[in-house]
Formats: structure tokens, sequence, C-alpha cells
């Protein structure tokens, strides 16, 4: 039996993109119809009109089959069919009806919590923040032993809730956990940083409050916390062996490092734009686990053994620091080179996986770089192998096949009026930023009564957000400067994305650079302008997929809106 | 060849007087076997009939032209298949004035190439193929995530979310597809549970059945298996 229901297909992975198969302008129709002249009587003729009839399908208009070229040119003529620019209209509604249904982190982290937790606790009626804080202090023993201080703040904020003076933290879990209400979260409210921090008084109620918000830190917190998560709540790791399957409910990588990544980077784009970074670590990589990491993999070794949570959580805990302590006693002997992530991926098999603890510990010293003290500088565990050399060689290799093709297609043009990778910034395509930043989004909604305002402002500050993070775009204020003054200065402006190095290289920086590469590619070449959005998804995917895996990160997606938003605005740069 | 199926309502559909909704069929000829599984989509009215409709039709396809599956890519080999599967429900569905979706399953089969000794396995949607590797159990393909919607095949481009992949069957004993439901009960999260391990590395299906048959299944459980030993010996006396 299934739950769901098959042509939904907004709801399924990838699929996202048949939402726009009716998005068709008069533009499209002509396109098809010169393609199909261009057929003539050839081979291809069929499939050229095959496409033509399931665009008139799609548009409900009707038509003759096996007709002449003139007959569908007037047909095409005479059917009231949108402009692009009516068509524009129509994508925002229909992209604001999909980023409508996107869930919000904190959604996204209910719906793992309810999976996950046993039904016999009956926590289900307390809010996320709560429940996560019950499940941490339960089953992780207040993860005392990962070096999260609360357990006295916690069983003292109980004694004083039921007035009682003896209780402990130990044996009286049960009513402490009962005690619990969601006002011991106001202490957050008033707290320090110091107190907010891992070994602060309020470090356990931080980490679940971070979690059940979204928020993501630097440092490498963020991952720490959802390793500890993922221990606590009895999560899997797939490590491909023959017996194995990658359960979708209960997958780390699934479950924490794609989905949290989809809608972290949403949230960061957002809160870049809000000026809002300051606590908050720059553009999620997307590269989910970091296999180059020796205290990540402990962790993986310890959610795939047969342990309870508690025993997870504090011998992966006891390994990562007595491993980081030897090592540290060792002094200034080289550190273990970085093979590159492949060489890591396959070293991380399943036969590692099987060995005792012992076994892997020596694995981990021989293999991977512990050294958390270089020189005199001093890094957190999660810090450590985070060059991402394969990231980046494709990320270097895509913006040298833009360099050269920019040089190439400017050849002819005078080198003052040239387009160059530094003016590579027009970011988003399909709407006018600049007019939406000038006078607001009151006159589609005007339009378009159904559209609840404050929503559809939050989306088109996404759409701002996104559109500066492609790109750059003008405010039209007054200007005291001549046309020329700012083009000159417009084209000085760089797209931050496309000037990354190796330990910033992110999945968002090749979708950026590609972006700008595929438009440059065809925008002359007429082939795109034969596409619908759905072809063009597949195209990118076809493309760009193979270059995202071997960056090692997650491929194209139409359940991430930001894919989904980058190929649209390249869809729009194509048509228009 | 010895082909074993086995089909059981599970509690829900029981209780909701609904019927099974999960389909299967083999085929075999002197070159080929495919078996296959399909299971029907709940919501969708005639989804038991569109379970049915699916595995004879890829069945009877892969069988008819499996000289042309085993040479095609991956790709081409799901766009047939569904297409197909699609061409046979839209016929069911303009004569019975009903919607094609209300036809909606899943649909997962196995090849088998008795000359060349390899196996075809394609699977859309939540089904899982498992081999018995002599003394182990391995997965041959993988269930879709259904966990925000499930592939099936009236999905736009569902062959797109097929996957499809070949395998020498020299050192398989066996093969078995299982719905959603069945698996469910066979797996602890991402690991099978022992004693099914053991049962499936030894090709001993009738002693799974048994041990489905104990468990309570809320969702219809299906299985049907292929075992190849039994031809093995044949050619090996």
């Amino acid at each position: 039996m299934k739950g769901t229901i098959t042509r939904r297909l907004d709801s399924v992975i990838d699929n996202l993109q048949s939402e726009f198969q009716t998005l068709y302008c008069k533009g499209d129709f002509i396109a098809k119809m010169e393609a199909l002249k261009l057929a003539g009587n050839q081979s291809d003729r069929p499939s050229k009109l095959k496409k033509l009839f399931e665009m008139f399908d799609a548009c409900e208009i009707k038509y003759e089959r096996g007709m002449s070229n003139e007959y569908y040119e007037k047909l095409i003529a005479k059917s009231a069919l949108p402009s692009f620019k009516d068509l524009e209209d129509k994508m925002l509604i229909k992209l604001y009806s999909i980023y409508e249904r996107y869930p919000t982190p904190t959604e996204y982290m209910t719906r793992i919590v309810n999976r996950l937790s046993d039904p016999d606790d009956h926590w289900e009626d307390d809010s996320l923040q709560l429940r996560i804080l019950k499940q941490f202090i339960k089953y992780g023993d207040y993860l005392s032993s990962a070096g999260y201080n609360g357990r006295k703040f916690i069983t003292d904020y109980a004694k004083d809730k039921i007035s009682s003076k003896s209780l402990d933290s130990k044996t009286d879990v049960v009513r402490i956990i009962a005690a619990l209400d969601d006002e011991i979260f106001k202490a957050l409210d008033t707290a320090s940083s110091d107190q907010k921090s891992p070994e602060g008084k309020f470090g356990l109620l931080k980490i679940a409050d971070d979690l059940a918000l979204g928020k993501f830190h630097t440092e490498g917190s963020t991952k720490k916390q959802l390793y500890l998560f993922a221990m606590a709540y009895g999560m899997t790791y797939y490590s491909g062996a023959d017996d194995t399957k990658i359960d979708a409910e209960t997958d780390i990588e699934i479950n924490l490092f794609r989905d949290y990544y989809t809608n972290n980077l949403m949230r960061f784009i957002s809160d870049v734009y809000k000026g809002k970074l300051d606590e908050y670590e720059l553009d999620p990589s997307g590269q989910g686990i970091n296999y180059k990491n020796f205290a990540e993999m402990i962790y993986l070794y310890y959610i795939s053994q047969k342990f309870t949570p508690r025993e997870k959580i504090a011998k992966s805990s006891a390994m990562i620091e007595k491993i980081k302590k030897e090592r540290r006693q060792q002094g200034s002997e080289p550190s273990i080179q970085d093979n590159g992530t492949e060489t890591y991926r396959n070293l991380f098999s399943e036969e590692i996986l099987n060995k005792s603890e012992a076994e892997f510990e020596e694995f981990i010293k021989q293999n991977y770089d512990c050294d958390t003290f270089q020189g005199n500088y001093s890094r957190g565990v999660l810090q450590l192998g985070t060059t991402q050399n394969s990231a980046f060689k494709v990320y270097s290799e895509l913006l040298e096949r833009l360099r050269e093709l920019i040089k190439e297609k400017e050849k002819d043009i005078p080198e003052k009026s040239r387009m160059t990778l530094e003016n590579c910034n027009y970011g988003l395509w399909f709407t006018d930023v600049a007019a939406f930043w000038k006078y607001g989004c009151e006159s589609i909604c005007e339009r378009n009564p159904e559209i609840e305002r404050e929503k559809f402002a939050e989306f088109m500050e996404l759409l701002l957000a996104m559109n500066n993070f492609l790109g750059y775009a003008v405010k039209e204020d007054e200007s005291t400067k001549s046309g020329e003054q700012e083009r000159a200065e417009l084209s000085t402006i760089k797209t931050k994305t496309l000037y990354a190095s190796e330990s910033t290289v992110t999945r968002s920086s090749i979708i950026v650079a590609f972006y700008y590469y595929y438009n440059a590619l065809h925008e002359k070449d007429g082939q795109d302008k034969w596409k619908n959005f759905g072809e063009l998804f597949n195209e990118y995917k076809r493309v760009l997929n193979p270059e995202l895996a071997k960056a090692y990160y997650q491929p194209l997606s139409g359940r991430n809106i930001f894919d989904l938003l980058v190929v649209f605005s390249s869809y729009a740069y194509l048509n228009m | 060849m010895l082909i074993k199926s086995f089909s059981e309502h599970g509690f829900h559909h029981a209780e909701m007087n609904q019927d099974n909704q999960d389909a299967v069929y083999y085929g075999n000829n002197k070159n080929f076997t495919v078996i296959s599984l399909a299971d029907g989509v709940s919501e969708c009215l005639q989804s038991r009939t569109g379970a049915e409709i699916a595995s004879r039709a890829s069945t009877n396809l892969l069988l008819k032209h499996g000289d042309l599956f085993m040479e095609l890519d991956n790709q081409k080999i799901a766009q047939i298949v569904i297409s197909h599967v699609l061409y046979e429900l839209r016929y069911i569905a303009d004569q019975e004035s009903k919607k094609i979706e209300d036809y909606s399953s899943t649909l997962a089969c196995v090849l088998l190439d008795k000359r060349r000794n390899k196996i075809l396995c394609m699977n859309l949607g939540d089904a899982i193929i498992l081999a018995s590797d002599p003394g182990n159990c391995k997965v041959l393909t993988m269930p879709y995530d259904s966990s925000e919607g499930c592939c099936v095949t009236t999905t736009y481009n569902a062959y797109l979310a097929t996957v499809v992949n070949f395998f020498d069957t020299s050192s398989i004993d066996s093969v078995v597809i299982c719905s959603d439901g069945a698996w469910k009960q066979m797996f602890q999260k991402n690991k099978l549970k022992y004693e099914v391990f053991a049962l499936i590395a030894a090709s001993k299906y009738d002693v799974l059945e048994q041990f489905l048959r104990r468990q309570k299944c809320f969702d219809d459980f299906s299985f049907i298996s292929l075992d190849m030993k039994q031809s093995r010996k044949g050619k090996a006396a």
C-alpha cells in the first residue's frame, strides 16, 4: 500500500520539474515549429511532431494529427498563448506555490523525531525542543560523555518544579523528564554565549534548541550535533554491505546530510541577505559525510555497531579524545598526507566496520590526519580534512571552460566591451529583481488575490537573496553617475561564488559556475530554445550530475529549491 | 527452474474489506524466465487491476524480447518496459472509461537469460530484489525512498526513476522480489534480520513464507522467487 499518490509529482524527488510542463509560451511553440520545419521530411520529424502534440495537449489546444506545417503554424498563431512576460507572473506564482510546500527546518526535524521516537515514551505532545532534550537525557545520559553540560541545571529545574530535594540525575531520570516543560528554554534568552557553549551551564539546552530550529554553526559544531542526534535516535549508516539497504527512515546521510543541507542552504541564503550571518557558517558545502575526517569516521563506526545510544555516544567521544590527546603528545611529527576523498571513501568499507574497537582505533591512527595542533594553531576535530581537492578541481575546470568559452565568443568584440568572468554577475534571469527591489511585490499580489502577501514577500526576499548569491542586481535608485560609469562599476562587481578556494568551494559554487557556463554555451545556438523547462532540467542533470558526482556532492534534485531556481533562471535566460 | 510466489492480505486491507493489491506473475520459455511483482497504490480505485496488468505486461514483453533487452542500455530498457505497461494501462482505462492514474502500481521484474547466465533486474518503486549467493544474501536493487511519495507506473517520466541492473548468475543461487509489506518485516532498520538472511542465503523460500505468515503485517505482503540451482544441477548432470 502506498500512502501517497502517483501524479502528485511535486512531492516526488526529481520530478518537480513536471510542474512546469504546461508553462509554454507562444515563443516555445514558435521555436518548436521552427525545429519541425528544419527537420523537413527527415527521420526526426515524427519525434518533433510528437513533442509539438504534447505541448498542444498540455495547453489543451485541440488539433488534428497528420496535417501540414502551415496548419500547425496557423493554429499556433490563432491560439491565445501567453507571452513570456505573462509567463513570468505564472512562473513566479508556480514557484511560490512550490516554495510554500517546502518544509521549514522545524517541520522537517519534527518529522524525523516523530519517526524515530519510541512511542512508549509518550512525548508526542511536547514541543520539538523538549522532545529532543528528553531524548538526549534518557538515551544519551545528558550527552555528558560528549562534553555537554546541563545535567545540574536540568536536575535543579526538575527539583524546583516538583518541590523535591532528592532527585538524582542518574537514578531519577524518569521523574526528571516528567517534570520538564518548555519554560526551561527561557534560560537561553538571557544566557551569555559562554553559558550557551557545550561546556556552559545551558550547553544541553542549546543543542536541543539549535537542532529543533535547524540552526547551524561554525567550526564543525553542527556536524557534531548531528552525529550525536543520530546516535541518540538510533539512526543508521549504509556501508554498502551485501545484506543492507538504505533505510530511508533512519539513514543518516539521507535525513541529516542531504535534507538538512537542502533546508539550511536556503536559510543560509536568506540569512546572508538579511545580514544575519554572524554566528552561522558560510554556505553549507553540500558534501555530507567527510570521509577524510577521523572523528566523523569514528562516529560512523559507532553508529554502525550494536551498542546502546548511550554507549555509542560515550565510546565515540572517548575514542576521539584519546586519539586527539595521543597525537598531541607525539608533537610535531609530520601529519598523514591527504590522499584525496576518493581514497578515503574506498578505504572506509564494510570490512572496517567489522573490526574490533582496538583494531579500528589503530586503523584510524594509521590512516587519518588526527593532528588538531598544527603549528601554533589549534583546530576542532571536525575541521580536519576539510579541503576539498576533488571538488575544487571540478570547479576550476568548469571556470576554465567558461573563461575559454567567453574568450572565444568575444574575440571579435573590442576589448573594452568584452564580457569576462568578472562580469558574469547577472544573477537570476526569470524575474526583474531590480523592479521588485524598487516596487515590492504588491502588484503581483493585487493581480492574484489568493496569494498570502506575507508569505509571498518572504519568497520574494528569498529570490532577491538568491539573486545576490548568483550575481548582482542593479538598484534602481537615483544615480549621479553616467551610464558608462555605472556599467564600468557593475562590470567589476564579482559574483562571490565564482571566486571560491579549496576550502570554500561548495556544491552551490559548482552549480553557479555551471549556470554561467551553460548559458554562455547555449545562448545563441538556438538548441535550448527548443527545450521546455522539463527537458532543460533533465539536460542540466545529464551534464552537471557527473561533475557533482566527481566532486562528491549530491546530484541536482527537484527537491532542492535552489537547484530548481537556478535551472529555471537558465530556462528564462535562454528563452528571453 | 523453481518459482515460488506468495501473496497475502495485510490486516489493513483485510479490515477495510479491500482486495490484496499486490500482484505477482511469471513466465518461462526455452531461453528466458521472468518473474515480476507489482504493488497497487491503495488510493487508486483500480490498483489491483493495474498491478495485475503491469506485472503481466512487463513479464510477457521481457519474455518475448529477451534477447533485445539483454543488449539495450539501462535507460532504454526502462523506457520501453514502462511505455509498454502504460500502453496496456491506457487501453484498459479507455475501455473502462477511467483515468489511467486509477491503475497505478509499482513494478519490479527479473529477467533470467539462461544462455548468457545473466539476469536483468528492473525496479520502479519500493520493492526490493535480493539474491542468494551461496552462504550469503545480497541486495540487488534497493527500494526507492518512498518517504515523500513513491514513483509508480503512471508517474511522469517514470523510467527516469526506474533502476535497471545486470548481474552475472554464476554465483547466484536464487533471486527474490519482495513487496514493501514483506521486506519491512524482513529488515531491522537497514539490515536484514539474521534469520531472514539465513533463509535467503539457503534459498529456503517455503520457510520464508512461514516466517512472513507469523508476522503481523499492516500492508499486503508478497514475494516471488526464482531458484536457479535446480536448472544448474540439471545442466551439470
